[in-house]
């Protein structure tokens, strides 16, 4: 490499010239534009000598010329390849920044269809006969009053009742559930915590009261993928459920001893965050105090794991972890975001009476936690009405369901159900209920103000000036609060007093943010003193992957998602375009196509810049064929009727919810009788009602080995709605438990 | 000077303001001047964005869309981007064996030491995506680098 070693070697003997060049950087770019300069300079050294610039160098001018010549070429290089690099970079970061608003913007979304049909549900939750165990008048809403109770085991011959349990699931009999209590052979009645454990279960062992030794096997099991034997299970919901029920409801630790406390924001299930928390920051203890802030479960596949640990935590530390309320710690929730789905696949016919006692659980956590007086950490937010003192006069065990609240509160003077949407009408101002709505719903936004939070159907937008209200009407100095996922895992917001944080690290897709914790450093006397650590539970794949590659893989996700909810408004949609295309050609105009998509999506998104992505154009006119806009799509090819079916489908992110209220105990599976009611319900609160004799037809087709029984994976596979996340759930990596 | 931008222009310029504008009140901060001009496919030098008004910190100098649209007319104006062959020309310069190829390490060197200096880990994250990987000697084919990096990060996309 002769030319590279002249480079070098000029570049030490013009070693003034060099210093010279560095030192022209700026103005070297406009030398670069015209030639003539380059020469000008080789002129002012060579003087004597002409040069035609074109590499014709005399032999003993040559090193020194071109040696000038490479200097400045290799400036205008690095200049224009820096140029254009900072271009990749500015387009990279454009283009991960609107996906990442159209994540948020469906998911909000979602979240205020949730709320939408919160009339709908709270119909079918009226008219369906309540759960059992959901008893809102009784003290402990524990109860076997349900007046559903016929149980059939259909496996005979076993005296015990684990082997009837898995009897049936070897044998492949259905065992339905209605009552809380399983009856062995004999007839006696079986509590969860005296079910055995069989010989050959290999998960961990745990003795109340837990230990420290209980906890690490716990996590040690938990990361060979066992799953806790349900008694275990049982005892430990049931002594935390306790436990907490005695606690105010706001905890007040006081950081005086341990000189800093841990807050953590949502962890939906991922067990792998709160593993890398543990790793880097310690298991708890009153040393090392934490503070859990809500969102434990629902998304991730393993809220279970994640549940049992921190109650266990709880358990042996109560002085050092402080768990707070999150909103999706909510029976509502879980049946649409995916927790009750996991606790079905991971206990099967337990999990109905497991879950009675995981909403014990939820309704007996405090709302939120005041330390040392000064921060206040609560899961959503505030809203100008918030009044501490208030809520902590609240009987909070009323709120079984954050969303269905006690019924005296809800009704009016007529006995007419108050929907949510008057809730933040005036008049309701000071209601209960709506305190507690907005610590847990509630979002901070830019500005000032405070309104009724629409995107997500709950709680309240409240601006910078109701935090600084707030936080001084109750002598508090900072509002820690998380429920809202950021790219770096955190954020302040209103002058730095109000701060989000968020644990759970790739929570739309791998490569969409990071997860952090915040520790409060120094005692009671210091100054608050905010620390930040952020962390990625990446897999290794995601580690070997350029920048350029994530923000593909998260872009591609949120493409996808976006797809499905077109799908889900076909109807609509191609009403809209064909109110455009007068004419039936297929065509119409990109600004027709983006107001169609805005209104039928009801996603404010730049529809414009994404239409490349959805849908195709007509080389010759440039118009829209808005027909490619639906292309994925697989054509449902069963008997139903295609307006019934597409009904159901726009709805399908509710579906799963409408199917496992039904499901009311949990086992699975829903009599067609009990189908068809819930569509008739359905059909009242859409525009749409559904023929009696489809429905049937449409059950009857559903039911697909014969049984007189729907089941989730046959009601979802009929509409083809199947999602690869469903099909992962299905596929069991754990263990049996009773292999 | 608003005139001198077609009506998508304008629409994709209010795009990439309203993706900058963090505090949601209309307004970008000129730190991100830079990575707006570039992100609507501009290649100013850094100089240049300073010049149209780019401050080198957060917090110093807000920009409001009308202030923002007759820099991006100005900005898009300059027509000296650069091509291949310029280029090609440039890093002739560097390959001895006049084979296309020249040592990883000096392009690196190159864009590390001269000009609006990169950072090391800039340098790693450009010549991962866009170069070949060096081969044995440390050489790599410089000509593919820079059509890769003049393509963007998602070519055949409209943006």
């Amino acid at each position: 490499m002769g030319g590279g070693a002249s480079v070098h070697k000029s570049k030490g003997q013009d070693d003034s010239d060099s210093c010279n060049t560095s030192q022209r950087d700026g103005s070297s770019s406009q030398k670069q534009k015209s030639g003539f300069r380059i020469h000008r300079k080789k002129k002012q050294k060579e003087a004597p000598r002409q040069s035609t610039g074109t590499g014709q160098i005399r032999p003993h001018q040559g090193s020194m010329g071109k040696a000038e010549r490479g200097k400045t070429i290799s400036l205008k290089a690095a200049i224009l390849i820096q140029r254009w690099y900072r271009q990749y970079l500015a387009r990279m970061e454009i283009r991960r920044r609107y996906t990442w608003n159209i994540f948020q913007t469906i998911e909000y979304a979602g979240e205020q269809d949730q709320m939408k049909l919160y009339n709908f549900f709270n119909a079918l939750l009226t008219h369906m006969p309540q759960k059992p165990g959901i008893d809102i008048g009784s003290k402990d809403g524990a109860n076997e009053t349900s007046s559903l109770d016929s149980v059939s085991v259909s496996s005979g011959g076993d005296a015990s009742s684990t082997a009837a349990a898995s009897g049936e699931q070897r044998t492949g009999g259905r065992v339905k559930l209605r009552k809380r209590k399983l009856f062995a052979g004999n007839g006696a009645c079986i509590d969860l915590e005296d079910v055995t454990v069989e010989n050959d279960y290999k998960g961990p062992h745990v003795k109340l009261p837990m230990t420290l030794q209980n906890i690490q096997e716990l996590i040690d099991g938990f990361k060979k993928k066992k799953i806790l034997h349900v008694k275990y299970v049982a005892q430990i919901l049931r002594v935390a459920a306790a436990n907490l029920k005695a606690l105010p409801n706001f905890h007040q630790p006081s950081t005086s001893l341990s000189k800093q406390i841990t807050i953590c924001g949502d962890l939906h299930g991922k067990l792998d965050d709160l593993l890398v928390i543990f790793y880097k920051n310690g298991l708890p203890s009153p040393e090392n105090p934490y503070v859990f802030n809500g969102d434990y479960v629902d998304r991730g596949k393993r809220s279970v794991e994640i549940l049992l640990v921190l109650l266990s935590c709880f358990l042996l530390c109560p002085d050092g972890v402080f768990l707070n309320r999150g909103n999706h710690e909510d029976h509502i929730m879980n049946m649409r975001y995916g927790f009750i789905r996991e606790v079905r696949l991971k206990y099967k016919v337990f999990s109905g009476r497991l879950l009675t006692l995981i909403d014990q659980v939820y309704r007996s956590l405090p709302l939120g936690t005041i330390i040392d007086g000064r921060v206040l950490v609560v899961h959503g937010g505030i809203s100008e009405t918030t009044d501490l003192k208030l809520i902590t006069d609240i009987d909070r065990q009323k709120y079984v369901s954050i969303l269905r609240p006690p019924v005296l509160e809800t009704m009016n003077s007529d006995g007419r159900v108050i929907p949510l949407s008057e809730l933040y009408s005036s008049s309701h101002n000071g209601s209960e209920w709506k305190q507690v709505l907005d610590l847990l719903w509630s979002d901070p936004q830019n500005g000032t103000g405070c309104s009724p939070n629409t995107f997500r159907g709950g709680g309240s937008y409240f601006g910078s000036d109701v935090t600084e209200k707030v936080l001084k009407k109750h002598g508090l100095q900072l509002l820690i609060r998380s429920h809202e996922c950021k790219p770096d895992g955190y954020e302040f917001m209103h002058s730095n007093k109000c701060l989000t944080v968020f644990s759970a690290s790739n929570y739309y897709e791998e490569g969409s943010n990071k997860g952090a914790y915040v520790r409060l450093l120094g005692g009671p006397s210091e100054a608050v003193e905010p620390y930040f650590v952020q962390f990625n539970a990446a897999t290794p794949k995601l580690r070997s992957m350029t920048i350029r590659q994530r923000v593909g893989l998260v872009e591609a996700s949120a493409l996808r998602e976006l797809r499905t909810r077109i799908r889900e408004r076909q109807d609509a949609l191609t009403q809209a375009f064909n109110n455009y295309d007068p004419d039936s050609k297929g065509l119409i105009s990109v600004s027709d196509w983006c107001v169609a998509l805005e209104e039928s999506t009801d996603l404010k998104l730049p529809w414009r810049l994404l239409r490349p992505k959805l849908a195709e154009l007509d080389s010759a006119t440039g118009l829209v064929k808005f027909a490619t806009t639906f292309q994925e799509e697989t054509q449902s090819d069963s008997e139903v009727d295609v307006t019934v079916a597409e009904v159901l489908y726009r709805n399908k992110s509710s579906l799963e919810t409408i199917f496992r209220i039904i499901d009311k105990d949990n086992s699975g599976y829903i009599s067609m009788d009990e189908f068809a009611e819930a569509c008739d319900l359905l059909g009242k609160h859409l525009s749409t009602p559904i023929p009696q004799q489809q429905k049937l037809e449409m059950a009857k087709s559903m039911d697909m080995n014969k049984d007189g029984k729907i089941d989730l994976n046959e009601f979802m596979e009929t509409f083809r709605i199947v999602n690869a996340e469903h099909e992962q759930d299905d596929s069991l990596d754990y263990e049996e438990l009773d292999d | 000077m608003a005139k001198d931008l077609s009506a998508k222009d304008i629409e994709r310029a209010k795009f990439v303001f309203s993706i900058y504008d963090f505090e949601g009140n209309n307004t970008v901060d000129a730190y991100d001047l830079g990575s707006c001009l570039r992100a609507l496919n501009l290649v100013p030098t850094e100089k240049v964005v300073e010049k149209l008004g780019g401050q080198k910190k957060k917090g110093q100098k807000k920009l409001k869309v009308d202030e923002f649209l007759p820099l991006y007319a100005e900005c898009k104006k300059d027509k000296d981007i650069g091509n291949v062959e310029d280029f090609t020309e440039v890093l002739k310069l560097y390959d001895k064996n006049e084979n296309g190829m020249m040592y990883y390490d000096e392009l690196k060197h190159i864009l590390q030491t001269l000009g609006e200096k990169l950072e090391g880990s800039e340098v790693e994250e450009i010549v991962k995506d866009c170069a070949e990987p060096a081969d044995d000697e440390g050489l790599t084919t410089y000509t593919l680098f820079l059509r890769k990096l003049m393509a963007g990060p998602y070519p055949g996309d409209e943006d």
